[in-house]
């Protein structure tokens, strides 16, 4: 409560029960700086000591930045497509923009809630000062809001710019897409959360609702990519009267177009504030689980790994911010099996390679990224953790079981449907070599987080620590994903690039066991 | 290499943090059948002390033994041998007691679950098994994490004010079960600022202030060498707060 303590004091100066809007402001702030630390500074949930406050919170600020740039730089991709080839340019403009505030703004929410529900400390202490509850909502709302100004503000920078490059109506369609879609990401995080607490037992069913309450949030966003990327012509009653696809018509200056589209967008914007601002000191409170059943002793001893395997994937399929983690690939992978089945039915099946390259690829890639997320889920509870006798390699290996499982069966389901539809099993060569590729990225995220684990008495994960776990295992991932595709187009057969594909990443297993077992 | 009958022993310990030294060349043994108290005022490095013991923390310098191993090469034998209570049992939240002691019993290669079956009836814990662990009380917190200390049989106990949260039923038996743990001879390393407790279980105690020990040994060496009738006397000559404390309480009046 660092921050808090300050801002308890301001309160108790300020006479009466109704504060002047001064502290109000002082308090806003006072929280929102506190949800930064408690979000992104990993010690409240692993138990570690910060030892220098100063570099944690300024390594805090700077995870934000990371999650802001990407996304400015996709907003100014669209941008120079909209720019640049004004066919289609219109429509995926503001469509682009929707779904490129939609995902910072929620991952934004997502992730600084996830650290302030550890704790009840920030909404215990709005609630001993003298302030009445809609002022407790007000400031709530106010610090998570306040919380995502940088992601927001960069998107205001790029709207603005886009005005200057691009003309006035697209900038004002863009900024209609930017209030729109934050209003539907308060919307989606405050129904996330509420399905959360009113579900919070920890049966089965309760869980399987859970993950269902994340997949329209996906699938909104699946379904906008689809509408950004499949170029739609749209007639000029859609431009005009169906809402989000009448931004098209705003960006080409319809009068009618705007005044409808202001129609929707000022009630949803609306309706955005009062969900998040209902929602808001429920955002800062423990996420609590309730017993399904009566309790009773029923623990039973299970092999260490089995035991490690288990336990990632119950905290996962419980946490609101991991479970999008196991759902997104799944659906990728359905949605790929969907449209291989489909293209096959038109007689427009793709070639070998091209079919491997859009679809394998993209799942072994991600699959490579699996273990990051399981290392992340077990920092919660880490210094406990530590305590317990783990052989060198114990942990590695319950990593390496959960990935190669998801990876396994994500892959066999897409090889299995491409042999049904080009009645060729070759693709299995390379899907099986792929294996030793997640395997050695597995590898390296283990010698990562060693490294990382080692360094937590700082209590924090940092942001160069991060930035470059990314770009090494995006390199460990590329080199054979590489060489793979470029044989591929030079013999345009399976063999010799599986070949390369299995001999690279066993080199890179070598290297990596052998970097692993000195480091342990 | 630690003298024989030597459970744990820390020598020369430095912590830093920053700029900041928490804990200044410790040096102290806790004894095989012997229960050690690390006492200290709030932020004397009792915690800092523990954590450097089970490798939480990094040493600036100094070496950490127990059961003559040293705990830099031996780790994951010394933890295998070792109960911890941490201070403030950060856990994994989502998971309910059952599915945290199982694995800890896992992973600690358990042969069945008798013996924490056995203590989750003694601290009365049955009814809060399939509730997960964030929604527990403190205590109910604490408890899960004495028993995860105990079901295994540990040679050694290393606690960070273990009895914290704990209802006073609970705290008869923790206790109980510290002494039948070193009269078997077990050994005990905890730190406490409850001196009453101290003073009736501790066979040995060490006082640190910032960060540095400034007495050691039994109750009666203590009692005579700093001329206190009781522990708290003792710790409050020893660690220079009697008088402060009068001034305070003068200027209060």
């Amino acid at each position: 409560m660092t921050y808090l303590k300050d801002a308890n004091a301001n309160e108790v100066e300020a006479s009466g029960a109704d504060p002047s809007p001064s502290p109000k402001v002082k308090l806003v702030d006072y929280v929102a700086r506190e949800l930064l630390y408690q979000g992104y500074v990993a010690s409240r949930l692993t138990g570690m000591t910060p030892s220098n406050m100063r570099r944690a919170i300024g390594s805090a600020t700077r995870s934000k930045y990371l999650i802001a740039l990407p996304f400015a730089f996709l907003l100014l991709l669209i941008m120079a497509e909209a720019r640049f080839l004004p066919l289609n340019g219109y429509l995926t403009y503001p469509i682009g923009v929707l779904i490129w505030t939609f995902m910072p703004v929620f991952i934004s929410v997502m992730q600084i809630s996830y650290g302030a529900s550890a704790g009840p400390q920030i909404r215990d202490t709005l609630l001993t000062l003298p302030l009445s509850d809609g002022d407790v909502k007000t400031v709530a709302s106010g610090a998570l809001i306040s919380s995502l100004k940088i992601p927001l503000l960069v998107s205001v920078a790029i709207l603005l710019i886009a005005g200057l490059v691009l003309g006035p109506w697209l900038m004002l369609a863009g900024i209609l897409a930017a209030v729109l879609s934050t209003a539907l990401a308060l919307i989606a995080v405050s129904a996330i959360v509420r399905a959360y607490r009113r579900l919070g037992t920890n049966s089965r069913l309760s869980t399987l609702i859970r993950i269902i309450t994340v997949i329209p949030i996906l699938l909104f966003s699946l379904v906008l990519g689809y509408v950004q990327s499949s170029k739609v012509q749209i007639s000029f009653f859609q431009a005009t009267y169906v809402p989000v696809l009448n931004l098209d018509g705003v960006a080409q200056g319809h009068g009618l177009a705007l005044i409808i589209s202001l129609v929707y967008t000022v009630p949803v914007a609306i309706v955005g504030y009062v969900a998040f601002r209902r929602t808001s000191v429920a955002l800062l409170s423990p996420l609590t689980f309730f017993a399904s059943r009566r309790g009773s002793f029923r623990a039973m001893v299970r092999p260490p790994i089995t035991a490690l395997v288990l336990s990632d994937f119950r905290q996962m399929l419980r946490s609101p911010r991991l479970v999008g983690f196991i759902i997104v690939p799944f659906i990728y992978v359905i949605i790929t099996i969907y449209s291989s089945v489909v293209s096959a039915q038109s007689g427009a099946a793709e070639s070998y390679p091209a079919l491997f390259i859009s679809s394998v690829l993209p799942v072994a890639a991600i699959s490579s990224f699996l273990a990051y997320v399981l290392y992340l889920t077990e920092l919660r509870g880490l210094s406990y953790f530590m305590t317990l006798p783990l052989g060198r390699f114990t942990n590695v290996k319950s990593k390496l079981a959960v990935t190669i499982l998801f990876y396994g069966v994500s892959a066999a389901l897409l090889g299995v449907t491409f042999t049904a539809v080009t009645g060729n099993a070759d693709l299995f060569i390379p899907i099986v070599a792929f294996m030793l590729t997640v395997v050695a990225c597995v590898l390296y995220t283990a010698l990562y987080f060693h490294y990382t684990v080692k360094s937590m008495a700082l209590g924090v994960l940092g942001f160069v620590n991060t930035v470059v776990y990314t770009i090494v295992n995006l390199i460990v991932f590329g080199i054979p994903a590489a060489s793979f595709v470029v044989a591929l187009f030079l013999y345009g057969n399976f063999v010799y690039p599986t070949l390369i594909l299995a001999g690279s990443s066993l080199i890179e297993i070598a290297i990596l066991l052998l970097l692993l077992v000195r480091a342990s | 290499m630690t003298a024989s009958g030597e459970a744990i022993r820390v020598d020369d310990l430095v912590v830093r943090y920053g700029q900041k030294t928490a804990v200044n060349h410790l040096s102290f043994s806790v004894k095989k059948g012997e229960i050690y108290g690390l006492l200290g005022p709030n932020g004397a490095g009792k915690t800092s002390t523990i954590k450097a013991l089970i490798g939480l923390t990094e040493r600036d310098s100094g070496t950490v033994e127990v059961l003559g191993r040293d705990i830099d090469s031996d780790a994951v034998w010394i933890k295998g041998k070792i109960g911890v209570v941490p201070e403030n049992p950060v856990l994994f939240d989502s998971l309910t007691p059952n599915e945290f002691l199982e694995l800890v019993a896992s992973l600690r290669k358990l042969p069945d679950m008798k013996k924490t079956r056995s203590l989750v009836t003694a601290f009365e814990f049955d009814e809060f098994m399939d509730t997960p662990i964030a929604s527990l009380s403190m205590g109910n917190k604490q408890k899960v994490t004495v028993i995860a200390a105990l079901m295994h049989g540990p040679e050694v106990l290393i606690l960070d004010e273990p009895f914290n949260g704990l209802d006073v039923r609970s705290v008869r038996i923790f206790k109980d079960l510290l002494v039948r743990h070193t009269s078997g001879g077990g050994a005990v390393l905890f730190s406490t600022h409850i001196m009453d407790v101290a003073e009736r279980i501790c066979n040995e105690v060490g006082i640190i202030d910032q960060g540095a020990k400034v007495a050691e040994g039994t109750m009666e060496q203590l009692k005579a060498s700093i001329h206190g009738s009781t522990l708290e006397e003792v710790f409050l000559k020893a660690t220079n707060m009697e008088k402060e404390i009068d001034e305070v309480l003068k200027a209060l009046e």
